[in-house]
């Protein structure tokens, strides 16, 4: 035994009807396949005991209402005689058993009823002459819906075996008895497992034409199509690729057996030397009344150089258990169109010979679903099985595990060769009837996959695995349940299962105590989410917040340092850390241009890679200090600059008489006396009228009309006002003008000796008014 | 049971007529007849006169049960032109007379079974639309089963 077993898969069978039918814990069970009434829920398992491997006493045990019965057997059967084969009860509850004794011939009987059982001995009519070594290999219960028959037959496969040969093959029809069947004599073949191939027949829905022309292809033998129709033409492949021409096909082709035959291992100083040769498979029809259609399978292009092990085969279908020591695979081939899947590996491995490995295969006749049953036993017990179903379609290669309930009381020591179950799937409990007492219940198909395993670092991704294998489940809504929702204890249960699988031991133990799968989820997220998601973006944000430090002018410095160590901190706490000069660079990037003095210090003066973080804030501070100790003076300062600004503006209204002068020399030379006049206005505004003069020659410059200089034109006057006006309003609105823009305004005084001229003008004017 | 005949009309518009207890073989009319009493003429717009002629032959045939088979192989037999057949067959699928419907796909398919892919082809009116490139590759892929 390999590993321990997961709670999840594991399925123990605790309680046994045998310990009170047969206390002697010496015997030896065998059990064969079971039989299920298809019109009751009621199991009947054919076993038989005895205290010698294959020499056992037939018994049929039967589960009815949860209580095991065993039924009744004539004490002359009860001799040496060992279960081969058995059939599953039909409609009238009538099944079949072959019983064999020691020297190989077997005989066959029926079982009528769940409780009775009736033996009817078809010994004679089933081999009238005494040939040895007959061996009864299969025995099937077929209904044959499709064809112009409907009736249900059971067929009895027979070989008769030679030393290593199979010498012949026969199939009995068991309700004519007519040995109707025969197959080939395949004197090459050797060591044989057999199966059948049929099954019920489903209908689809198609268009009239094609389903005229799957009907008559569907009557071809498997040979014909596969060399022909395929050829013909496009839609005719397509047409017999088609799952549901298949199921036809299957319906009404001949019965027919697929041979494994291999290399019988050799005893060679006692030891037994298996080959590694995977065999050959062969189908033979055995129903072909024009002759035998062979067709061999080769296995060549699949496997090679291993040991497989037919497990058996359903509709074409067949089930390899590839076990050599190196490799534990169970394939299911469609050998005729060459397709095959390895279903997912089980968590056991064979491990030496203390544990066993039983396969199981059929296909459901009510669902259609394929399964695989396969149980790890050790002695007495099981210590695991599982199932797989593929459902659907072969094609879409859906495998859909499933564990079997364990609230069974399972009566398996050593698990059954077939569960027969398996074959109509009615043991999971997808019998249509839908019966209560079903005694095993299915739980519902969940898709398997692998679960990833959480770890410190990919909680992110086992999210979103975790996420994904719960939606394709149907589980998720115990996670985020939607609004129509309901609650569903199974289902969280399972979802639960899903995420203990998912979970390391010790996160297991810390979520111990979470009652459903959504408070496990989230426990996790908070838990995980934290360290990766959010804490990814919160980092990033803090480092763009970081990067965007700046202190502004008005800030203290004091206030920026908590900022910024608040953001360091935060970022510390999420694992990332900054070095010293990187912090140091930072700090003194982001000061404001007031502390460009101590900034600039400090990187001439300092190795910045030496200093620390928490020096620089001190020599800052001490800038700091003093800056604000220089604050009131350096508030005077600029006052001044102020000051001064108006001041120079004042006195440009009061230009400086030499500027004037020069201007006035330059306006009015050609004017008599000019400046003499404009030095006299400008010096004795008192004495104005001294100087009247007749205007009435006078022309103006500016209007061209008489009485009047250019200066004290009206015109003029009204243009200087508007400028004045704006003048006053640029004033207004830029009081805290620097130095140098006052400097401006004396340069734009002194060059736009217009305006300058007219501003002496108007005071010209003003004072004379 | 009073026999009541019904009217069937072929696709050309030709009209047979059978007496009821025999036309409920075929499930179909059997449906029909149950649903309105199949007062009116029945209209089987996919089946020619020939073809129907053919199946109303077959449903008044007048055997025991017992060798009912033998007389749906023979009635097959007799018309072993694959067309002929195939029409047939779909009239007996669309009217759902099972018996006949599995006689002459049966017959069909032991017809075509030993045909060659030409033979197939023409027989059943296919056209080959693949290229001998494509077909080679088919035999290819399956040339362990020739």
């Amino acid at each position: 035994m390999g590993t321990s077993p997961n709670a999840f898969n594991c399925i123990s069978f605790p309680t046994s009807p045998f310990s009170t039918i047969l206390p002697s814990p010496r015997l030896f069970l065998h059990i064969f396949p079971s039989f299920h009434s298809p019109n009751r829920s009621l199991i009947t398992i054919a076993c038989s005991f005895s205290t010698v491997p294959s020499h056992s006493i037939p018994s049929l045990l039967t589960l009815d209402s949860g209580n095991w019965r065993e039924s009744p057997t004539t004490t002359s059967e009860r001799r040496f005689c060992y279960l081969m084969c058995s059939s599953q009860l039909d409609l009238d509850n009538i099944g079949h058993i072959t019983l064999s004794d020691s020297s190989l011939k077997p005989s066959l009987y029926t079982v009528r009823g769940p409780l009775s059982l009736i033996m009817k001995n078809y010994r004679h009519r089933l081999l009238k002459k005494s040939f040895s070594r007959w061996e009864v290999i299969g025995l099937r219960s077929l209904k044959k819906i499709g064809g112009a028959s409907q009736e249900a037959k059971t067929i009895v496969i027979v070989i008769k075996r030679g030393y290593d040969k199979v010498r012949t093959i026969v199939a009995y029809d068991i309700v004519s008895m007519n040995k109707d069947l025969t197959g080939t004599t395949a004197s090459s073949l050797r060591l044989v497992t057999f199966t059948e191939i049929n099954g019920g027949r489903i209908i689809f829905p198609s268009q009239p034409q094609v389903e005229l022309t799957m009907d008559i292809l569907s009557r071809l033998s498997l040979k014909t199509i596969i060399t022909r129709c395929k050829l013909v033409c496009k839609k005719w492949r397509n047409l017999v690729s088609d799952p549901s021409f298949v199921n036809l096909h299957l319906s009404g082709s001949p019965t027919g057996i697929i041979i494994h035959h291999k290399k019988p291992p050799i005893i060679m100083n006692g030891n037994l030397i298996v080959h590694n040769d995977p065999g050959t498979l062969k189908w033979v029809e055995t129903e072909d009344k024009v002759g035998h259609s062979s067709l061999d399978l080769n296995l060549a292009p699949i496997l090679q150089n291993t040991r497989m092990r037919l497990v058996g085969s359903v509709n074409g279908l067949i089930c390899l258990w590839q076990y050599s020591p190196k490799h534990d695979n169970t394939y299911i081939c469609n050998t005729v169109t060459r397709e095959y899947m390895i279903l997912p590996r089980p968590r056991f491995q064979k491990d030496g010979f203390s544990v066993r490995v039983v396969y199981g295969f059929g296909v459901s006749s009510v669902t259609g679903e394929y399964k695989v049953v396969r149980a790890f036993r050790a002695r007495h017990r099981v210590l695991e099985a599982e199932e797989y179903g593929i459902k659907n379609s072969w094609h879409k290669q859906m495998v859909i595990k499933r564990e079997i309930s364990i609230d069974l009381k399972w009566p398996l020591y050593e698990p059954v060769r077939m569960i027969a179950g398996l074959k109509d799937g009615k043991i999971m409990g997808d019998d249509s009837k839908g019966d209560e007492s079903s005694p095993i219940k299915d739980i519902g198909s969940t898709t398997h996959f692998q679960c990833p395993l959480l770890n410190s670092t990919n909680y992110t991704i086992w999210s979103m695995r975790m996420r994904t294998i719960l939606l394709a489940n149907g589980l998720w809504e115990m996670i985020e349940p939607t609004y129509q929702t309901k609650e569903d204890d199974k289902r969280d249960k399972i979802a639960t299962a899903y995420l203990f699988q998912a979970l390391p031991e010790d996160l297991n133990l810390q979520v111990a105590n979470c009652k459903s799968a959504k408070e496990i989820w989230d426990t996790l997220k908070i838990r995980n989410i934290g360290v990766e998601q959010v804490q990814k973006a919160r980092l990033q944000t803090l480092r763009s917040e970081f990067e965007a430090l700046e202190m502004n002018e008005e800030d203290s410095l004091d206030s920026f340092i908590v900022k910024m160590t608040n953001v360091i901190s935060k970022i510390t706490s999420l694992g990332t850390t900054f070095d010293q000069p990187t912090l140091v660079r930072k700090l003194l990037n982001s000061m404001p241009d007031k502390y460009l003095q101590i900034v600039a210090a400090i990187e001439q003066y300092s190795d910045l890679d030496k200093i620390s973080f928490d020096e620089a804030i001190g020599r800052l501070k001490t800038f700091e200090e003093r800056l604000k100790h220089k604050k009131s003076k350096s508030v005077n300062y600029q006052e001044g600059l102020m000051f001064t600004q108006k001041e120079d503006q004042g006195k440009e209204k009061y230009v400086p008489p030499h500027i004037r002068n020069q201007r006035n020399v330059k306006q009015h030379d050609k004017e008599e006396n000019p400046l003499q006049d404009n030095n006299e206005v400008v010096k004795h505004p008192g004495h104005r009228n001294k100087f009247t003069r007749d205007f009435s020659n006078i022309k103006c410059y500016n209007c061209n009309k008489y009485r009047h200089y250019a200066s004290h034109c009206r015109e003029r006057s009204r243009r200087y006002q508007r400028q004045e006006l704006s003048n006053l309003i640029e004033e207004d609105l830029e009081p805290t003008l620097l130095m140098a823009t006052i400097e401006e305004h004396e340069v734009d005084g002194f060059t736009k000796d217009d305006d300058k001229e007219d501003s002496s003008f108007k005071r010209l004017k003003i004072q004379g008014i | 049971m009073s026999k009541k005949t019904l009217t069937l009309m072929s696709k050309d518009k030709q009209l047979f007529n059978i007496e009821e207890h025999l036309a409920v073989q075929s499930v179909t009319i059997r449906n029909m007849v149950k649903e309105d009493g199949a007062s009116s003429v029945i209209p089987l717009p996919r089946v020619d006169s020939e073809t129907l002629a053919l199946v109303i032959e077959y449903l008044n045939r007048q055997q025991a049960p017992e060798e009912d088979e033998d007389y749906v192989k023979k009635f097959v037999d007799e018309r072993g032109e694959i067309p002929t057949l195939l029409e047939l067959a779909q009239a007996a699928l669309d009217l759902d007379i099972k018996k006949l419907m599995d006689a002459a796909c049966m017959k069909v398919a032991d017809l075509i079974k030993d045909f060659t892919l030409e033979e197939v082809r023409e027989a059943l009116r296919i056209e080959n639309d693949r290229t001998p490139e494509e077909e080679k590759a088919i035999r290819d892929e399956f040339q362990w089963a020739f």
